[in-house]
């Protein structure tokens, strides 16, 4: 029974990790965004994103209520 | 004759193409308004979609239409930056309207119009204004009392604001903070110039001077005899006045009051 759970829990973990850092990383270039907004475009380009990119990953965090629950967490930290 | 016919031919061909690229202009003017920003802005716009999204959460509006509201959007392929947009206007219109039933199907639908940008924004704010499930509905928000009666023709049908109004229940035309209506006061009104709707009370209130009365009471209402409502308003009958400052609650419920 244990070993059958394993996976499954190993799933979750990988899925909660994959999502956290997901948000970890678009506060982190929001951040970056929000200092210097001039520079969007460059900032996305440094962390390997395009704008369609970007786009998409905001679709994906505003559609999960936790994730965009953490990202306004995020962005609010100093 | 001839030389007539051929320059009407040589200019049907010129004016041919032109006419032909007309109408597909015209269909994409809305959708290249989008496309004429720049990428940072479209960048910066895009980080506030799950600011806004949060927000019609805490406004009220359920998580399953949020999500198709969203699914609408990108699969309408709408930039995330007026995506927010529309969320942002949809929070406001249910904080001030209420939550409408299938927020994310009409969503859809007026994408499938064709509406972008401030066309949906209107849109989803008409939608609610009309079909909000109100909050003053139910908390006496009712409109400032010592107006005249044309002003309340102006409101909403559902009673909720019109459109923003200062923090201390002005009316639905930015009357003044003492409340007055249009004309300064309501055709009936009796004691101080509209001192209640300064105060947000409901249509039942039972104030000693009985000022703001002129708008309807019900039969049970405890008002100076004469002060009657000049229009028989219904004691759900409430407006917008004073949804911001949440007096109405304090003051009257026109539940108990009004009836």
């Amino acid at each position: 029974m244990i070993r059958a759970m394993v996976p499954v829990l190993l799933a979750l973990v990988v899925a909660c990790g994959g999502s956290a850092g997901k948000v970890d990383q678009a506060v982190t270039i929001a951040k970056e965004i929000r200092e210097k907004p001039d520079e969007a475009e460059k900032i996305l380009g440094a962390h390997q994103m395009t704008a369609d990119q970007w786009e998409a990953l905001m679709y994906e965090i505003a559609s999960d209520p936790a994730m965009a629950e953490q990202f306004e967490a995020g962005l609010q930290k100093k | 004759m001839r030389s007539m016919i051929l320059h009407a031919f040589a200019i049907g061909l010129v004016a041919a193409p032109m006419v032909a690229h007309a109408a597909p202009a015209a269909i994409e003017a809305s959708e290249s308004a989008a496309d004429r920003r720049t990428p940072n802005e479209r960048i910066l716009g895009a980080l506030t979609l799950p600011l806004k999204a949060q927000a019609l959460r805490k406004a009220g509006v359920g998580e399953g239409e949020v999500k198709a509201g969203l699914k609408a959007a990108k699969d309408k392929k709408l930039p995330a930056g007026d995506a927010a947009e529309v969320l942002d206007e949809a929070a406001k219109a249910t904080r001030d309207h209420g939550p409408v039933d299938n927020f994310g199907a009409f969503v859809q639908a007026k994408l499938d119009a064709g509406l972008r940008g401030r066309d949906l924004a209107a849109a989803i704010r008409e939608e609610h204004a009309a079909r909000g499930k109100g909050k003053g509905k139910s908390e006496g928000k009712g409109p400032p009392e010592g107006k005249g009666p044309e002003a309340k023709s102006d409101g909403p049908p559902h009673g909720g604001p019109a459109d923003d109004k200062g923090p201390e229940g002005k009316g639905p035309e930015g009357k003044g903070p003492d409340g007055k209506g249009p004309d300064g006061k309501g055709p009936d009104d009796k004691g101080p110039p509209g001192q209640d709707a300064a105060e947000g009370k409901a249509p039942g209130d039972k104030g000693p001077n009985g000022a703001g009365a002129a708008e309807g009471k019900a039969p049970g209402d405890k008002e100076p005899p004469g002060k009657a409502g000049a229009e028989g308003k219904a004691p759900d009958d409430k407006g917008s006045g004073n949804a911001k400052n949440g007096k109405a609650n304090e003051k009257a419920k026109p539940e108990t009051a009004g009836k």
